[in-house]
């Protein structure tokens, strides 16, 4: 995995709806990650925006539809829209997660699981290869939320997870969130996770809040992050390089300084617990 | 038999209500149309049903978050009734793959689904049409490729024309309302009503009160300006037919007016101050050629 050694610090996941208060406080942002799927079907003002706005830091790109478990080749067409877009925004990666949210008549509209088995490893290393070949920045891939296990696999998610990062020698984009939620709705240890995935591959973190429905937690992205969250955090960040920690806040957006202060706290982690990598602010 | 059957078969568990209640009165009536093997099939029928369930609900939800993300104010408004109508919307409306923009996919989906409702069943206060058809339009101007690419044509013409909109040019200049300017007429006032619900008031119902606009994308920001517009400048842009010049266009309103020479004259100034006025703000586009004023 080449990866360029780039300590980006402590960022935010932009929404259009925060496009304003980000302006306003970008000095206290270290770095923004947009959603592919913002930039790619509107007019390229949008982009020319948020350049401008974002001369003097680093953008990355993560996207959403890639369906990169999908059972069939990623449709070119996206693919090219993309690389163009990630090449725009000179991202230093670009990121998908680690699922299928579409087939073709239905697009579920949220990333599903995988079946943990040969056959699924088999699928997400040719398309992943077919990404790389179309897009030259470094590829990670990010473990999702789910709610529900498909049985009878060949491995558990740690050991796929390993597997498809070492044979298809992407980084890793470690959704915290994803973990502690997969943890207490599907019962494991999340340390024990952890500690049977590469760690050196974590590339990118991604922190946020989730609440309780139906006696599970959900991943809403709408409310502060948990104490557990920040507490895999720091676990992560003492055992790793991680290159930079995206808080992401997706619905019921509180005053703006809470989510400043979220990035707060995340620099303090970076520069507490990870062994003077980060300067940062 | 194939991995991608499976994930089909399970897409459609997860979108597709009178499926998963076969699936869960019995699993294999429900999975009989899929080529499956039976380890693929044991894979399916295994899943925790309560747990495919609540992931169901959370689909459903989320397909409802998003498309109201295009509408702010209207959710608001039918905030009490989403648990009611989101497994309506999303019955009528599967999710279907579409090329394009997941989010205005959606939006286009509810904005149809709301005006149904609303004209079948008057679910909401009168209002609701107007404020919807409001924000559709808010949300499409600001976001389409369309509308920015007309923006783009009308801010590169006015500025090849480079010079002021007098009388002397008004015969061979044509004024062309693009992709990201409309015209539109709503029954009650839309600002205000807007106001009021952003200031978290609920009204229960709007005064009627016919408002002209004209709704347009503003090239810096990619905002969209509304415009209020009396009848007699609604009227004069909606001739704006990209063929009549703005001579012709005058011309046009004061023979339906019926003017004297005086009354004329008055039209034509203030006429072309309106025009000035969209010209500067990039509303419409004045392509200096040859008019078609019959």
């Amino acid at each position: 995995m080449q990866m360029m050694e780039q300590r980006l610090g402590a960022g935010l996941g932009y929404r259009p709806e925060l496009g304003r208060e980000v302006a306003r406080h970008l000095d206290e942002i270290d770095f923004l990650e947009v959603l592919t799927e913002h930039f790619l079907h509107c007019g390229p003002d949008r982009l020319e925006r948020l350049l401008e706005m974002c001369s003097e830091k680093h953008v990355v790109a993560h996207g959403m539809q890639l369906s990169i478990g999908t059972d069939m080749p990623v449709d070119e067409g996206y693919l090219g829209k993309v690389s163009d877009l990630v090449k725009a925004l000179d991202s230093p990666w670009f990121s998908d997660h680690l699922g299928f949210c579409k087939v073709p008549d239905v697009d579920v509209g949220e990333v599903l699981p995988l079946c943990f088995t040969e056959e699924s490893l088999a699928v997400v290393r040719r398309n992943v290869g077919q990404v790389r070949r179309r897009i030259g920045a470094p590829f990670l891939l990010e473990n999702i939320t789910y709610y529900f296990d498909i049985p009878h696999g060949d491995m558990t998610e740690a050991d796929f997870l390993s597997r498809v990062l070492v044979d298809t020698d992407s980084g890793l984009l470690l959704d915290l969130n994803s973990l502690h939620i997969n943890a207490l709705n599907l019962s494991f240890d999340p340390y024990t996770f952890l500690s049977s995935i590469p760690l050196d591959r974590v590339v990118e973190v991604h922190i946020a809040g989730g609440r309780q429905v139906f006696g599970m937690v959900v991943d809403n992205h709408g409310s502060r992050v948990h104490d557990e969250v920040w507490r895999l955090l720091e676990h992560v960040v003492r055992r790793t390089a991680v290159q930079g920690v995206v808080l992401e806040w997706d619905q019921d957006f509180p005053p703006f300084q809470i989510l400043l202060d979220h990035l707060t706290h995340v620099r303090n982690i970076l520069r507490r617990f990870g062994a003077n990598r980060y300067s940062g602010r | 038999m194939s991995l991608l059957e499976m994930q089909r078969a399970l897409s459609r568990l997860l979108t597709d209500e009178e499926l998963r209640e076969i699936y869960f009165a019995e699993a294999d009536a429900a999975l009989v149309s899929y080529d499956l093997s039976p380890g693929e099939r044991a894979r399916l029928r295994d899943l925790q049903k309560k747990r495919v369930a609540i992931h169901s609900h959370l689909a459903m939800h989320g397909r409802m978050v998003l498309a109201l993300r295009a509408f702010p104010l209207t959710a608001r408004v039918i905030q009490a009734n989403l648990e009611e109508i989101t497994p309506a919307y999303c019955k009528r409306h599967p999710p279907e793959p579409v090329d394009g923009c997941a989010l205005e996919t959606e939006a286009r989906r509810l904005f149809a689904f709301l005006l149904e409702e609303q004209t079948g069943k008057g679910r909401w206060p009168g209002y609701l049409e107007a404020l919807l058809r409001h924000e559709e339009c808010l949300f499409r101007l600001s976001t389409s490729r369309a509308a920015w690419a007309s923006c783009e044509r009308a801010f590169t013409v006015n500025g090849a024309a480079s010079m002021t909109l007098t009388l002397a040019r008004a015969e061979s200049l044509v004024p062309v309302r693009g992709a990201h300017a409309e015209l539109h007429t709503f029954g009650c006032d839309v600002a205000a009503l807007g106001q009021a619900l952003e200031m978290g008031t609920l009204p229960r119902s709007a005064p009627a009160e016919t408002t002209r606009m004209l709704l347009f994308r503003q090239r810096a920001t990619a905002a969209v300006h509304a415009m209020g517009l009396e009848e007699l400048p609604y009227r004069m842009i909606e001739q704006c037919d990209g063929q009549r010049s703005v001579a012709g266009v005058i011309g046009r309103m004061a023979d339906e007016l019926s003017l004297s020479d005086d009354e004329r004259m008055a039209l034509t100034h203030g006429a072309l101050d309106v025009f000035r006025t969209l010209w500067d703000a990039g509303a419409l586009a004045f392509e200096a050629r040859v008019a078609v004023d019959g």
